[in-house]
């Protein structure tokens, strides 16, 4: 059957059957459908309409506009199907990724949602730890942990990486980036609290991705893009130094492909199978942050005049140029040898060559999902979803480690420094089965849903110092891995004739989680004795073959008080630490066995939720929940929600709802020692657990679960072809983590049993904080001339506050103040305060006409401000005080344009930031590892991009 | 069956395309050859000649480079040295070094002139209770705590000596020589030490 129908993607089912089809561009259709079948039409913004086949082999079918637009039942924030969008008592945005996603310069998920809902960021960190490795996603400026993310409706697992994020501390986060774009149809943003409905985690609200369920039409697309990096200097903030020596690498950078396909499959009795794949690469972008010769000398004196000496005192010849020009005779250039520029010069090496870089970091992502459903009785249904995924990525992580840094230099295996970079490679699983069906009058669906993240850390370009220059340069980290299964049960009926109809939904929940850390390699986490000299006599001197003193990394010689070089008493035993060389992998230390952790826990819940319409213009909800977690105990949940219709075109809502979020197992366990040495004697640093000896003997107590008040009001319009959407919200959290500042055994003199002359820090409940603000949502859809045109005014204003520091009496000599500042620091508040953008406005404009379609979008973000956590002499002003900064607010255009050459290729072109535009420059007492401010649109600069989309 | 091969056919491009290797950053590592430690080497004993005078003495390190390069150290200490310091403003003392033929005694030929020794000091220490507020290091800082200062002497002007002779270093045995140390009118001897044929290394590798 082939036909023409009103309009672009419109859902086509069989009645009574899962079967079905979408239109293609032009409105096409293909459908295997029995003789006395009815067919169900939907699409956005028409009213849906049944129309019987009564045997006809091609049926034209003309849709009407809606009289409320945006007609498409949501599935998140209520468990009554057939809810619109502005039916709901709370804010839903539905963002309709197979349609949006021809012109998004943006591929993955979480950028494609950043792109398009204000109230929506996924942080990309340019370099930092593990941060890299996850766009952790975030709702109204919280922590990705925080939002809980939900696929057709059930709880998807978090990443096993405990990466930084663009609220403050680090917290676990879902990637989004193994669900491939190409098999998800829409994504439901569900702006409100919902832990009464669904439990942990969803205080900021609630993202659930409906994945495709077509068949019988391939779709495939093939995009490459990449960055122009051509960022701007000239009139920065930049000293005249740092100008001269900055520049972009020559040409584009951060180069990508990617391949998305997805094709769906009919099963004779009536059910699907619909599979994604998508494959993707990317190269990493540079942007450096390039210092001084003053500020970053890439060699010291030592270096440039062969002075630096072995442990046993040999000499290192580290500048074999001197030696050559001595050899010459030349003494311009033995001058000029012993000068870093003029070295650097002899080598060929730029300042930029060995800056510190940040960027984008360098991936392949390999994905595969699927989506199937089919009849197993004639009131039940079997399902199943899930995906398998992989990513390696290698990203930037530290500082540029220079040959003057004597602790951590090799001639041997890197004479003119090293930038170590952190790789990782993970594997990740989901998979979803369940039923749904009837049992009497109730609806049912009882579930399992697995899913597990596997994550291994790697370095390269590194080493232990204190191995020796036998120490490997490519080292394993360790390994986390977080896995989750979780058990469902939900019932739901509606009984028509209880005033205007009520749904009565209940269920319940069973979830395990387990949370590893497996240690890495030796030498990444170990202590060698390169440094140290064992004596081989009695009353062994210690000189070299010089017969001086031998010396520290510093050139200091080892003497006593009259200048005597000491001596090792004892043959085999006396030992010296002669060179204190930096421990450890550098720059992260490889998890160890003190942080090794196989930790289960089981949640256990119930709900009720119902959802009650008064009269046909009043809505009433609520809902309550208990969940009893293993490791922390019971909670109480509930929520109210209400909506009241004022005629055809306007409507109140709002809710009241009370939330939390479990501290997750990787907080609560997750623990990372650095090492260092004070004469013989390693100490630890140490992030410590808070069921350890170290946070008994302090007086920090068991991490417990934040919990919030959420407050929500607002309404829908439609004025003429005009929808509007604005809703006022509060959100108060206590209670929220956080990780304190450094303690030492001096500062706490409880903790030196534990932690000797080392450094703690702990996660605690640090303080309350809050959010308020207001989103708004403007659309209009009309026709204009030949083609359709769609606008969408978006924007959300938002105030974060730090309510205050909750300080436990905490056993330490610090005074009150003084506790406070170290407890919660002010780069945190600042971070969590001021750190991402305010506000944030996006518009976008969708045309088609013929052959043609577009989209162009700007975006504003708002301005940040960041506060710097250490007092120091501020640049140029020469006092003492706080770098703090602001940056002020950025706009950025993105633009995608898509000729279809036929019913199978069309091709599309744009880009993102296509004007180039790069947030400020960081000041100068902040820049070292990054140059620019990472939390508006990034630093990536402008890029451009082609797709080839091929329709079978 | 047609559009199953064409999906597969664009699958494997696709593949093909994307299964390019991710390639590393690589490390700066140029540098000219002859860098490294100098693990193969012979030390000789220089001898104080006025021990009631300048009282220098040390060793002369004869050190082979990968390049078949020597290169020569001396590093001299004197009990002197302090009082020198005390004495002399600015601290600027050098002593011309020459290795001549013969054994010591013999100062017939002079083999090699090499750079002047140059006495040096550096801090190893502090005292932690007082403050320098005579400048004792003479680095115009008055409120640091009181350095402790050791005395060496060593090439001014580059740590090592360069002999660009191929073979050198194996010849030194065999070398009938010696090296002396002259005070600052360039021909009194204050140290000397017999070098090659006429001493035994104190200490080789």
């Amino acid at each position: 059957m082939k036909s023409v129908s009103c309009c672009l993607k419109t859902d086509i089912i069989i009645k009574g059957t899962t079967k079905g089809t979408l239109t293609d561009f032009d409105g096409n259709y293909t459908i295997d459908a029995p003789a006395d079948a009815i067919l169900v039409v939907s699409s956005l913004g028409y009213a849906t309409k049944e129309v019987p086949v009564n045997g006809q082999t091609s049926i034209k079918i003309t849709l009407v506009m809606a009289a409320e637009q945006l007609l498409e039942t949501i599935v998140v924030g209520s468990r009554r199907q057939g809810r619109t969008k502005l039916d709901t008592p709370v804010p839903v945005d539905v963002i309709n990724i197979a349609e949006a996603a021809i012109n998004m310069p943006q591929q993955d998920i979480s950028q494609m949602l950043t792109a398009a809902a204000p109230s929506f960021t996924a942080f990309t960190s340019g370099g930092g730890d593990l941060s890299s490795f996850v766009s952790q996603p975030s709702l109204r400026g919280l922590a990705s942990s925080q939002m809980l993310v939900l696929v057709n409706g059930k709880r998807r697992h978090s990443s096993a990486i405990l990466a930084g994020n663009q609220t403050g501390t680090p917290g676990p986060g879902v990637d989004m980036r193994f669900i491939p774009s190409v098999g998800v149809d829409r994504i439901e943003i569900l702006r409100d609290g919902a832990s009464a409905q669904y439990g942990s985690d969803a205080i900021a609200g609630v993202i659930n991705m409906v994945m495709k369920k077509g068949t019988g039409e391939f779709k495939g697309s093939l995009t490459a893009g990449a960055y122009t990096n051509k960022p701007y200097y000239e009139d920065s903030e930049l000293t005249a130094d740092e100008r001269s020596l900055n520049r972009s690498f020559d040409g584009w950078d951060g180069q990508n492909f990617q391949f998305d396909g997805n094709y769906g499959i009919a099963f004779e009795n009536d059910g699907y199978f619909n599979a994604s794949v998508m494959l993707a690469q990317a190269e990493r972008t540079v942007r450096p942050s390039v210092l001084s010769l003053e500020r970053a000398p890439l060699y010291d004196e030592s270096y440039l005049t062969n002075n630096r000496t072995e442990t046993n005192g040999t000499p290192i010849i580290t500048n074999p140029e001197l030696i050559a020009a001595q050899a010459s005779g030349d003494a311009g250039l033995i001058s000029s040898l012993q000068t870093v520029q003029g070295l650097m010069s002899a080598r060929d090496i730029e300042q930029i060559d060995v800056a510190s870089y940040s960027g984008l970091p360098a991936k392949t992502n390999m994905s595969l999902a699927f989506n199937m459903e089919t009849p197993l009785t004639e009131t039940s249904d079997f399902y199943a979803f899930g995906d398998i995924g992989y990513q390696y990525s290698d990203a930037y992580s530290c500082f540029y480690r220079r040959s003057a840094q004597a602790d951590r230099s090799s001639y041997d295996l890197y004479p003119n420094g090293f930038r170590p970079q952190i790789y990782n490679d993970q594997y990740n699983i989901s998979l979803a089965t369940g039923i749904t069906g009837m049992i009497g009058d109730y609806d049912f669906d009882l579930s399992n849903t697995f899913g597990t993240n596997w994550a291994k850390y790697g370095m390269f370009n590194t080493w232990n110092a204190s191995i020796g220059s036998g120490s490997p340069t490519d080292m394993n980290l360790g390994t986390h891995s977080f896995l989750q299964n979780t058990i469902n049960l939900d019932a739901s009926h509606f009984y028509e004739d209880i005033l205007s109809g009520l749904n009565v939904a209940f269920g319940g929940e069973l979830r395990f989680e387990n949370y590893i850390i497996r240690a890495g390699q030796e030498e990444s986490y170990t202590a060698g004795d390169a440094g140290v000299i064992t004596a081989t006599e009695d009353n062994q001197a210690l000189v070299g073959p010089d017969g001086f003193p031998l010396e520290d990394l510093f050139g200091s010689p080892y003497v006593d008080e009259f200048g005597n070089p000491l001596s090792l008493e004892y043959a085999g035993v006396s030992q010296e630490l002669v060179k204190n060389y930096a421990l450890n992998c550098q720059c992260f230390r490889g998890y160890a066995p003190e942080n090794e952790g196989n930790n289960w826990r089981s949640v256990m819940a119930a709900y009720v939720d119902m959802e009650l319409d008064l009269t046909s213009n009043f809505l009433v909800s609520g809902a309550l929940r208990v969940e009893n977690y293993s490791d922390f105990g019971n909670v109480l949940t509930g929520k109210f929600a209400g909506r009241y219709k004022i005629g055809e075109n306007f409507s109140f809502r709002g809710s009241f709802s009370s939330g939390f979020r479990a501290p997750s197992l990787q907080e609560l366990n997750y623990s990372h020692s650095y090492t260092f040495f004070v004469d013989l004697v390693p100490f630890d640093g140490t992030l410590y657990p808070n069921n350890s000896s170290a946070s008994r003997a302090l007086g920090v107590s068991a991490l417990t679960e934040e919990r919030s008040r959420n407050y929500s009001l607002g309404f829908t319009t439609k004025i003429g072809k005009v929808d509007i959407t604005v809703d006022a919200y509060k959100i108060d959290i206590f209670d929220r983590i956080f990780e304190t500042g450094e303690f030492d055994a001096s500062s706490s003199p409880a903790l030196e049993p534990v932690i000797g002359s080392g450094l703690a820090t702990f996660r605690i409940n640090g303080g309350d904080i809050s959010t308020q603000g207001i989103e708004a949502v403007v659309n209009y859809n009309t026709n204009l001339g030949a083609g359709k045109l769609g606008l969408v005014l978006a924007g959300t204003f938002r105030e974060n506050k730090f309510e205050g520091v909750n300080l436990p009496d905490l056993n330490t000599n610090l005074t009150d103040a003084q506790l406070e500042e170290n407890y919660v620091s002010r780069s945190l508040i600042g971070q969590f305060e001021t750190g991402t953008p305010s506000s944030k406005i996006i518009g976008t404009l969708n045309y088609s006409v013929g052959k043609f379609s577009a989209m162009l979008r700007g975006t504003r973000f708002g301005s940040v401000q960041t506060r710097d956590n250490n007092l120091r002499t501020l640049v140029p002003e020469g006092t003492l005080g706080y770098a703090d900064q602001f940056f002020t607010p950025e706009f950025t255009t993105d633009i995608g344009l898509t000729y279809k050459f036929n019913d199978t290729l069309s091709l599309t072109v744009g880009g993102n930031n296509v004007f180039n535009e790069y947030p400020e420059i960081l000041r100068y007492e902040l820049r070292s590892f990054n140059l620019y401010s990472q939390y508006q649109q990034g630093s990536a600069g402008a890029y451009y991009f082609g797709r080839l989309t091929i329709t079978l | 069956m047609k559009t199953y091969k064409t999906i597969i056919l664009i699958f494997t491009v696709a593949l093909g395309l994307l299964s390019c290797e991710q390639e590393r950053l690589e490390p700066v590592l140029t540098t000219a050859e002859g860098g490294g430690t100098l693990s193969t080497y012979l030390a000789y004993t220089i001898e104080s000649t006025d021990p009631t005078g300048s009282n220098v003495s040390g060793r002369i390190v004869f050190y082979k480079t990968t390049l078949d390069q020597t290169l020569v150290q001396v590093s001299l200490d004197s009990p002197e040295f302090s009082a020198l310091y005390d004495s002399t403003d600015p601290f600027e003392i050098f002593y011309p070094s020459a290795i001549m033929g013969g054994a010591v005694g013999t100062e017939i030929t002079t083999m090699m002139t090499m750079y002047d020794v140059k006495v040096f000091a550096k801090q190893f220490d502090e005292d932690a209770t007082q403050l320098d507020i005579d400048d004792y290091d003479r680095d115009g800082n008055t409120e640091e705590k009181l350095p402790f200062l050791n005395f060496y002497a060593e090439f001014g002007e580059n740590k090592f000596y360069v002999v660009n002779e191929a073979g050198f270093y194996e010849s030194i045995s065999e070398m009938d020589s010696h090296i002396n140390i002259y005070a600052d009118d360039g021909t009194t001897i204050i140290a000397s030490g017999d070098l090659g044929l006429n001493a035994e290394p104190v200490e080789s590798n």
